[in-house]
């Protein structure tokens, strides 16, 4: 990420992704779709209550597109999409929007990376002909590729090396793909990031930041007719980039026998992590798996808190997070305890809410609570023309159907019992599993 | 009848005439696309108007409508300043953590499993409670949010648990480098006989008893010093009718005011360092306490001094990380309050940096006291707070908490209305004399977390700074 310090990169997706879904028609959200004759795909809602406007751009390129000896290549790339183009000096890119009173971003996902601003709605045409600079005529040079390089590294010393279990999510990770590239994390490794070059980084541009790999929503105060002009008018000039894209999918292996691993750092409580490959974004069992992890951890009465937490007081907290990805998922579970002692317990217990929810059907009541959680998360990410924008760019990136943020909530309704039961016991593989634990140093 | 077709003719004419102008208006002229175009026309902004009424109690009640999704959200403010709780630090998180473990006649377990069930989110942290719920749970859990407020049972069990949870987080916090900042700030920042310098420690968590929450909530949670922010998709009729039949029965009282000194003269600059041997980055802040209460005559000027120093992607930004990589983001931040402000800067550089990062902020303090900004840089700071004020009221939030500041620190009533117009008012004189005013470079507190022994090399170049070790 650019400069967004309270985001971070992986949980985010889970928020981000299970969003888009509507109630009914009178939140459905409006939008025209379209594609230029270059192949950028192109989505405007319109929104006139507040004079206001979201620019969002998805690019379809992220960690799991580098090379093993790249890490953190598309992120360290997106800080470089900051640095100016032929007609914005170096240093220009941020005070244009300061000085039109907005606000703009980015940030890198395993699958994806995004560019947003907002900004007063009359500013429109200064967001859209910055978007297409960068894309058509990106100019980067050494100065700026080193400055970057220790902003860079220094990003990953603050979210993660210098943080208390800031590696955890990096080693499940590294533990739970051997082959696919969601073995390392977007924010990359500091030795990979040394080596990246200014060429290198010429290459990606021409590779990967292309229209037909983009989406571009424009979300707020606008007029359909005169925004679509003014989108002809700067990305009409970006010539089509004519290559396909050849994506392999790399083949990742299921886990064949449990996996664990144990490892020392100055942290105040044990913690104990168990992770399980789980449904990519938008499989069939991706919605169902969305409920089992609400059931299972979300909110004070979600069952880990209840069993584990209140009633045995075996631990001091717990968390999970789901990742669904766009080839794989991930789902972790970590739990914090007093003492390694109980660590048998835990993971007994453990094991036994996992088993449960693949043999025992949920109740009528958690069916209810869990959908009535799931629709005012939806309604949270939709509360604002930010969010609005980010869902449709992504519904568009990921199912090539922005329409989905309709039509997902019909989905979430027909979720059985069944549905849950089944899903949790394709995933649990209780004997093929990975094991982290995460312990302070030994004692002397 | 001629009359009438000559009118017709007329309307027809203005609607030709409309329709032509709308044609014309369309962006088709020539555009230069090797320019940065300019801004088209935008409306006068205008804030969004909120309704308020108060309770036989003296509740303050605002209602801020908004129906673009059927949600609602409760907000309440208690406006007191509790006194110094010394061995028993940290009695009014307690407190307010433990009302939320039982109330009236439901168990922790039912307002839990309540709450989840209708997908509410809650929070309640010392004297501020906020609830936001599908609108068509709105008065179920306003019921269990006003039963938090007024009847929570002050369970013995709960309490227990409560006292371990909190132990547990404070030492979770012990490894945690930006709380450790934060915990010697205030020990800094604020003499031990003022209530904003104490922070809770396993030893005062212990000593709290279950008496001590229940004099708490007794002494602090009265109707009358109380406001109320209703937001959402609801009507006044219906905010009326939720507040008095939550709040109605609710007793008022005389809640004791305490006299404390307003502002505090920091000391000599010195170099703090709490030895973290471990840390790969030093964790720092650069801060000092302020004398800037809310509504003061000179809050805009301050606003824009700070930004242009920095907040955003201004000064600090541009210098420490655009041209020397030093660090992934550094801002300031200036906060008025009506006992005590603070300023400070924040960030965090790999301990190489560490001596060069401090004194490139201080280069920057320097320049901005003593070099009158460029009237060009002044106009883009001004740019930048008028464009993040009209986003910022795309949050319904944001109209709730102009309407309480408004109440709480007696403002104007178009205070906020003209606040744009305020920060335009500010000349490049005015942010020279808040420099001057707000950041005395001589008398400020240079707090870092991280390695130590590497540090100690590191800061051999900043002489002029008395190096203090902490011990944890």
């Amino acid at each position: 990420m650019k400069k967004l310090k309270f985001v971070y990169l992986i949980v985010s997706i889970f928020l981000i992704s299970i969003t888009q879904l509507q109630a009914n028609e009178k939140q459905k959200i409006k939008f025209v779709r379209y594609k230029l004759p270059n192949g950028l795909t192109v989505l405007l809602h319109k929104d006139n209550s507040k004079p206001i406007v979201s620019v969002g751009f998805m690019y379809h390129v992220g960690s799991k597109d580098e090379e093993p000896t790249r890490t953190g290549f598309a992120h360290f790339f997106e800080h470089l999409m900051f640095e100016g183009s032929k007609n914005i000096k170096r240093g220009e890119f941020d005070r244009l929007i300061l000085n039109a009173g907005g606000e703009s971003n980015a940030h890198t996902t395993f699958d994806y990376t995004y560019y947003e601003a907002s900004l007063p709605s009359n500013q429109l045409p200064l967001i859209l002909w910055m978007e297409s600079e960068r894309l058509l005529q990106l100019k980067i040079d050494s100065t700026g590729v080193e400055t970057q390089r220790k902003v860079v590294k220094e990003e990953r010393r603050e979210r993660l090396d210098n943080q208390p279990y800031g590696n955890l999510t990096e080693i499940l990770f590294g533990m739970s793909f051997q082959k696919h590239p969601y073995r390392w994390l977007p924010i990359g490794s500091s030795q990979y990031i040394d080596k990246a070059t200014l060429e290198e980084f010429e290459e990606f541009h021409r590779k990967f930041y292309t229209p037909e790999n983009g989406v571009l929503v424009v979300a707020g105060d606008i007029k359909i007719k005169s925004t679509k002009k003014l989108i002809e008018a700067y990305f009409n000039r970006i010539q089509k980039s004519g290559k396909k894209l050849d994506r392999k999918k790399i083949e990742e292996p299921p886990i064949q026998r449990e996996i664990s691993k144990t490892v020392y750092y100055n942290v105040e409580f044990p913690a104990l992590s168990y992770a399980f490959h789980a449904p990519a974004l938008g499989t069939d069992d991706y919605y169902p798996f969305i409920f089992i992890d609400t059931i299972l951890s979300n909110g004070e009465s979600s069952r880990l808190n209840q069993n584990l937490k209140m009633k045995n007081e075996l631990i001091v907290n717990s968390e999970t997070s789901y990742n669904p990805l766009e080839d794989y998922g991930l789902y972790s579970i970590t739990c914090y305890s007093k003492n390694e002692e109980t660590y048998k317990l835990i993971s007994e217990n453990l094991n036994q809410e996992l088993l449960k929810i693949q043999t025992e059907l949920v109740t009528d009541r958690e069916l209810e609570k869990v959908k009535n959680r799931v629709q005012r998360i939806i309604f949270d990410s939709n509360s604002n023309l930010s969010g609005i924008a980010h869902n449709l760019a992504e519904y568009e990136t990921f199912y090539g159907n922005a329409g989905v943020i309709n039509t997902e909530y019909n989905k979430i309704l027909a979720i059985t019992k069944e549905d849950i039961r089944r899903v949790a016991k394709k995933y649990f593989t209780l004997d093929k599993k990975i094991v982290l634990n995460y312990l302070p140093p030994k004692k002397k | 009848m001629p009359t009438i077709l000559l009118q017709s003719l007329k309307n027809l004419f203005t609607i030709l005439l409309l329709f032509i102008s709308i044609l014309t208006s369309l962006p088709c002229e020539e555009v230069n696309l090797n320019l940065p175009p300019n801004p088209t026309t935008l409306n006068k902004i205008h804030l969004p108007k909120y309704q308020t009424f108060t309770l036989k109690n003296g509740l303050k009640v605002y209602l801020i409508e908004d129906h673009k999704l059927p949600m609602i959200s409760y907000f309440l403010y208690l406006d007191y300043m509790p006194s110094l709780q010394k061995n028993k630090s940290g009695l009014g998180q307690f407190t307010t953590r433990l009302m939320k473990q039982g109330a009236a006649n439901r168990s922790k377990l039912q307002i839990d499993e309540e709450l989840d069930f209708m997908g509410v989110d809650f929070s309640i942290e010392d004297n501020l409670i906020f609830a936001s719920s599908l609108s068509k749970y709105a008065s179920q859990s306003l019921e269990i949010f006003s039963d938090i407020i007024k009847y929570p049972k002050f369970d013995k069990d709960e309490f227990l648990k409560v006292q371990e949870e909190m132990v547990s987080d404070i030492q979770a916090e012990k490894q945690n480098p930006n709380a450790q900042v934060d915990n010697i700030t205030k020990s800094l920042l604020f003499p031990k006989t003022h209530p904003y310098s104490e922070t809770p420690t396993e030893k005062t968590i212990k000593q709290i008893k279950l008496e001590d929450c229940k004099n708490y909530h007794e002494t602090y949670f009265k109707p009358n010093i109380a406001h109320f922010a209703i937001m959402g998709d609801l009507k006044l009729e219906d905010a009326k009718l939720l507040a008095e039949t939550n709040f109605g029965k609710w007793q008022s009282g005389e809640v004791p005011k305490i006299n404390m000194p307003k502002h505090f003269e920091p000391k000599k600059t010195k170099i703090y360092i709490l030895d973290r041997p471990d840390s790969v980055q030093s964790v720092m802040k650069i801060t000092h306490s302020i004398d800037l209460i809310p509504g003061a005559k000179d809050i805009h000027s301050a606003v824009v001094m700070n930004t242009l120093l920095g907040g955003g992607t201004f000064r600090l930004y541009q210098n420490l990380r655009e041209k020397k990589g030093y660090t992934y983001g550094v801002y300031s931040s200036l906060r008025p309050d009506r006992w005590v402000g603070n300023f400070s800067v924040d960030l965090s550089t790999q301990t190489a940096f560490t001596a060069k990062s401090i004194e490139e902020v201080f280069y920057e303090f320097n320049r901005i006291k003593n070099e009158k900004v460029s009237s060009e840089e002044l106009q883009l700071v001004k740019n930048y707070l008028t464009g993040q004020f009209s986003l910022s009221l795309e949050n319904p939030s944001t109209i709730a908490l102009f309407a309480i500041k408004t109440s709480l620190y007696n403002l104007p009533t178009d205070y906020y209305e003209k606040y744009i117009e305020s920060i335009n008012n500010v000349t490049e004189e005015d942010v020279l004399k808040a420099a001057n005013k707000y950041i005395p470079t001589n008398k400020t507190h240079i707090i870092i977390v991280g390695k130590k022994i590497d540090l100690k090399k590191n800061l051999k170049s900043l002489k002029k700074f008395k190096l203090i070790d902490l011990k944890k």
